[in-house]
């Protein structure tokens, strides 16, 4: 490091190419940074455990239009069909399917009197017969599952005797742990006890605050349009069904549609679609701006070697090793990243923070601070090792040469 | 023509203040074959830059074709020195990356001359130094002599009033020299007035007129006859051509 | 001497072809990006009905009953209206033109029995919709005014489904069945996919427009489905569809066309004399009850079409072309730098400051159009990204000429900006510098 001296003044003589280095390394650094930490966020989101056996799921809507005969036993004889196909677990009707960004929510709470004063907390609204939680796969942690008898058919209002809840909305509600037993409150008069919960289910609208809140009923709605829930023994029996479950259905009952057949890997995909876009062209960005000022600084480095061939001759004529000279290019790159990085870490912050403002986003990961600083050093030091190394190998013969 | 007087010209840098010209005063006429000598450092070449109005001076008066040079703004010292003055350096300075053809158009572009006229000149020039045949060529293809030759066409393109030449053979063996040197003559017999730097004694007292620059003043100058009449010069540079 | 100066740009390009690329590809990279985002930005931001924009208001009422709000909208009125609501106010004669409106859908049966049924989305509204949103037609015209009150089995059908179940022909007067119910078809619209999706931004802001319209006043009849947001927040009873009619569920939109200002005011005054009515009899009894008439510039907004990710990219890409510009800046000086001597050397020969100046900007502007084209091109390589990656923008996607315009003038613009310091920079350096003997 005894170099530093003459390092400094020459970069004190190239101040503005000095200059706009620092700033380029400080930009680049602010945004791979805030890049990487939405990216990272966006990341969490999409791995969050869905509580379902995701691979083996697919679902499907079933739109009938005929002049309708006995709704129930339509639904009973279409699931019978369902359960009883090779590879299937088990099927259900439901309102509503999680992660596919279309069903019912509510407000519940854990009195009438917190209800009347909007003290309630949002949660979806899972309809289905007793297969339901069979078919999605959730663990029941506490209390029982729905009993057959329990189910209702109706297309009126219901009269739901029972509910299962998740851990997460357990816990909003009752802080206590006591959920289960108690009553949960819809308003209107409705009152329903708990009799399980559910570790985990993940709700309908990925972006939801209560997401993670949800309610299962013990009930069948009787409408032209429905959903089920197929629960596969496998993968590869998922897959086999996707392609064949239309055309099943259809040739029981042709007075209707079948649309939305789906797995549901591919509805977790299309419910954060948003999220990976954004990750990706996240990562497009950090990559061209990391490659960019990479290359700038090949630029620049090989320039400054180019524009000083002669000063290197000369040196090496004097007695400077190759791995002095080497030495010097990369203790004036380290010299200058380190000046980058410390204004890119300044604006980091305040990038961050004006972010933050703006968009309301999570919490920002410090973290990245740290390894942001030492993948810059390492692409400084990359960036400057080929110029540098030819600098390295100017012969000490030049020094002696006209041009 | 020229009229230098008290010229005063100070480098400033953060340690140190260099007179590169102290009262310097000199007087060139129309015509006239001034060479310039001195040892290195004496200010030969600043004196030279501020001929060619490359360089401003701290004070003192230079008239220029009755002009006052220190009234004008860079704008009008560029149109004057593009129209009046020819440049002619040691190291040649050719631009590589144009051929023989665009390297004397230079000054003409920026002279504002009709294409037509521009080729007229250029090839006029290029003939007149010998190497009209090399039009298309880099100056990378060619001798140290023959660029010099093509930077005196560039120079001469323009028909300046005067030539400015900072020791023009001196990266030249002595055979080029000579033949840059009788270029440089017959081009002054031709009525343009020269002023020359030069390191080589012999050289100089070909000249009309000796200026000898010691420490930024003018110390002696003196008429000289050439020492050889142009004939018995070209005999002289078949002899080394010989050899 | 404009083509000198190209003439010696082209020079001065073969003769640092590496640090020339490198200037190209950074500014074509930063083009290329921004014009990226800002393309998807622009287009989901345009003004999709210019002409009209501030005459089409969206009219939203608060209905909500006390200590109940819509915590979803800055000003927390509701975005749908009450089934009873849009009844009513569309007894209005005030506006020019009026439209209720309901996202729906259908098992279409084609009649050959070869053809299986299908799902198509529909619309129930008023026959002024297509005037209102100047949805151009093919074949035929709106039914008549009369249906909106005494409803007929009636359906504006798109080109789309006319060529699938009719091949293109003209099918007015033809049969349409929609479930179990026939209709008659009465006109046939041209392709209509306002993006976005202005006049529906509830459900799905980029959507595609539907294919099937039919009679709002048909909803009571048939139970016409709703298949978009149905928001509720009383304690109702509700068992059948008679009974969503009556409810204080929100599911329908209403659309007016109030022409200038002194229309609107009557308009407003109108709602107000009809929330106080209303008032008389129990409902609007929320201290913000009122009525928001928001255009269609003021609804695009309300709904957020631009989402937060996008201001978010785009500050990115900004930051993105400013790197690219720095870089440039950087990579100028040095080959400005390099050039020196032979500036010197033009200097020298007589060239003004104004002339070396103007060569260098020639320059930069050179390397600025073959960046903006390299980002040009990689703009439509990045806009073809996007679409594969969000498959709802597909149609939204593309750059007209104003951004190819806009493209071409950034990069121009931000490299002179670039180029300017360079320029001044050499543009100043004393020419004698560079003569000396080396
Ligand atoms: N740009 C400059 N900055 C500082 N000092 C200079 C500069 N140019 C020339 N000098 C100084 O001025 C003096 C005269 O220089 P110059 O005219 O080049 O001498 P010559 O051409 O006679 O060798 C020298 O001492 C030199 O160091
Ligand atoms: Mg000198």
């Amino acid at each position: 490091m005894f170099e530093i001296k003459p390092i400094l003044s020459a970069l004190l003589r190239h101040k503005s190419s000095t200059l706009l280095i620092i700033l380029q390394i400080a930009i680049t650094f602010a945004v791979v940074v805030n890049g990487t930490s939405i990216i990272k966020q966006r990341m969490d989101l999409m791995s969050r455990d869905t509580g379902l056996v995701n691979d083996k799921l697919i679902t499907l809507n079933i739109n009938s239009f005929g002049k309708n005969s006995d709704q129930e036993s339509n639904i009973r004889a279409d699931l019978e069909l369902l359960r009883s196909l090779p590879g299937v677990v088990d099927a259900a009707p439901m309102n509503q399917i999680p992660l596919s960004g279309s069903g019912d929510s509510s407000g519940v709470a854990v009195s009438q009197e917190a209800h009347d004063n909007q003290e309630v907390t949002g949660a979806g609204m899972y309809r289905g017969d007793s297969h339901m939680l069979n078919t999605l796969g959730v663990k029941l942690v506490a209390g029982r599952l729905f009993s057959e008898d329990e189910v209702t058919y109706t297309s009126e209002r219901p009269d739901v005797k029972a509910l299962i809840i998740t851990q997460s909305l357990a816990d909003n509600l009752f802080p206590n742990g006591d959920a289960l037993g108690k009553l949960l409150y819809f308003g209107g008069g409705i009152q329903v006890p708990i009799v399980g919960i559910v570790e985990h289910m993940s709700g309908s609208w990925v972006s939801w605050s209560s997401f993670d809140n949800n309610v299962l009923m013990p009930m069948v709605q009787l409408q032209n349009f429905r959903r089920y829930l197929i629960r596969a023994e496998d993968k590869q029996a998922a897959n086999h069904l996707l392609g064949e479950v239309e055309k099943l259905l259809i040739e029981r009952n042709r007075e209707r549609v079948v649309t939305g057949v789906r797995s549901m890997d591919e509805l977790i995909e299309r419910a954060y679609s948003d999220d990976s876009a954004m990750m990706t062209i996240l990562w497009i960005v950090v990559i061209l701006l990391v490659l960019i000022t990479a290359l700038g600084i090949v630029g620049i480095v090989s320039f400054n070697v180019n524009q000083r061939i002669k000063q290197i001759g000369t040196r090496r004529a004097l007695g400077a090793t190759k791995a002095d000279i080497l030495r010097y290019f990369v203790t004036e790159n380290l010299l200058i990243t380190s000046l980058g990085l410390f204004v890119g870490i300044m604006m980091t912050v305040g990038f961050n923070v004006f972010l933050a403002d703006q968009f309301e986003m999570p919490e920002f990961n410090w973290a990245l601070i740290p390894i942001g600083t030492l993948i810059m050093f390492v692409i400084g030091i990359v960036s400057v090792w080929l110029p540098a190394q030819r600098a390295s190998k100017v012969s000490p013969a030049i020094a002696t040469q006209s041009i | 023509m020229l009229k230098m007087t008290n010229i005063k010209k100070i480098f400033r840098t953060d340690l140190v203040e260099t007179h590169a010209l102290r009262n310097f005063s000199l007087e060139v006429n129309e015509g006239e074959f001034v060479a310039v000598t001195g040892p290195s450092g004496s200010g030969k070449t600043t004196f030279l830059n501020i001929t060619g109005m490359l360089e401003t001076f701290n004070s003192g008066t230079y008239m220029l074709d009755d002009k006052d040079v220190s009234q004008l703004n860079d704008n009008q010292r560029s149109k004057l020195r593009n129209e009046k003055i020819g440049f002619i350096f040691q190291s040649f300075n050719l631009i590589p990356d144009l051929n023989l053809f665009d390297n004397v158009d230079v000054p003409l572009r920026y002279r504002g001359f009709s294409a037509k006229e521009r080729k007229q000149r250029i090839e006029n020039a290029l003939e007149r130094v010998g190497l009209s045949a090399r039009m298309k060529h880099l100056p990378s293809q060619l001798s140290g002599g023959q660029q010099q030759r093509v930077a005196i066409a560039r120079a001469l393109a323009g028909e300046p009033l005067f030539l400015l030449a900072d020791e023009p053979t001196g990266n030249l063996d002595s055979l080029m020299a000579r033949q840059v040197m009788q270029l440089l003559e017959e081009i002054n017999q031709q009525g343009t007035t020269i002023i020359m730097v030069t390191h080589d004694a012999e050289l100089a007292r070909r000249a009309q007129r000796n200026i000898h620059i010691v420490d930024g003043q003018v110390s002696d100058y003196q008429q000289l006859q050439p020492v050889l009449d142009a004939q018995e010069e070209s005999e002289k540079v078949a002899e080394i051509a010989k050899a | 001497m404009l083509s000198y100066y190209l003439k010696l740009s082209w020079l001065s390009i073969k003769r640092t072809p590496i640090l020339t690329s490198l200037m190209i590809v950074a500014i074509g990279l930063g083009i290329g990006v921004s014009m990226t985002v800002l393309t998807v930005n622009y287009m989901m931001d345009k003004d999709p009905i210019p002409e009209k924009s501030h005459q089409l208001y969206h009219v939203q009422l608060y209905t909500y009953g006390k200590g109940h709000s819509n915590s979803n909208t800055e000003d927390q009125f509701p975005v749908q209206l009450t089934y009873p609501d849009a009844m009513n106010i569309h007894h209005s004669n005030v506006p020019l033109r009026k439209t209720r409106s309901l996202s729906t859908g259908f098992s279409v049966i084609p009649e050959s029995a070869d053809s299986p049924p299908f799902i198509e989305s529909a619309r129930a509204i008023d026959h002024q919709f297509f005037d209102m949103f100047k949805v151009p037609f093919l074949f035929g015209a709106t039914w008549d005014a009369e249906i909106d009150q005494s409803p007929r089995e009636v359906v504006v059908i798109n080109t789309e489904l006319n060529d699938q179940l009719f091949n293109g022909e003209n099918s007015v007067g033809r049969t349409l069945n929609l479930g179990t119910v026939s209709y008659t078809i009465v006109g046939v619209i041209s392709s209509w996919q306002p993006a976005p999706k202005f006049y529906d931004l509830n459900n799905g802001n980029f959507n595609d427009s539907e294919s099937i319209f039919i009679p709002f006043s048909l909803l009571p009849i048939h139970e016409i489905p709703s298949w978009g947001n149905n928001n509720g927040w009383k304690n109702e009873n509700v068992n059948s569809y008679q009974d969503k009619l009556a409810s204080e569920i929100m599911w329908n939109q209403y659309w007016v066309e109030l022409p200038n200002e002194e229309i609107k005011f009557a308009y407003l005054q109108w709602i107000e004399g009809y929330i106080s009515e209303q008032q008389k009899i129990g409902r609007f009894q929320h201290e913000k009850a009122g009525v928001s008439l928001k255009n269609v510039v003021q609804w695009m907004k309300t709904n957020q079409v631009v989402p937060s990710d996008n201001s978010i990219l785009v500050g990115l890409s900004f930051m993105f072309l400013a790197v690219c510009m720095i870089n440039t800046i950087g990579l100028l000086l040095a080959k400005f730098l390099q050039r020196a001597p032979e500036v010197g050397v033009r200097r020298a020969l007589g060239a003004s400051r104004s002339q070396i100046f103007i060569q260098h900007l020639v320059d930069v502007s050179l390397i600025g159009v073959l960046g903006g084209l390299l980002g040009l091109a990689l703009g439509q390589l990045g806009l073809l990204g996007v679409k594969t990656l969000y498959t709802s923008y597909s149609q939204l996607v593309h750059m007209d000429l104003t951004l190819i315009v806009l493209a071409i003038a950034i990069a121009l613009g931000a490299s002179i900006t670039a180029g300017m310091y360079p320029a001044w920079l050499i543009c100043r350096t004393n020419p004698s510098v560079y003569l000396k003997i080396q």
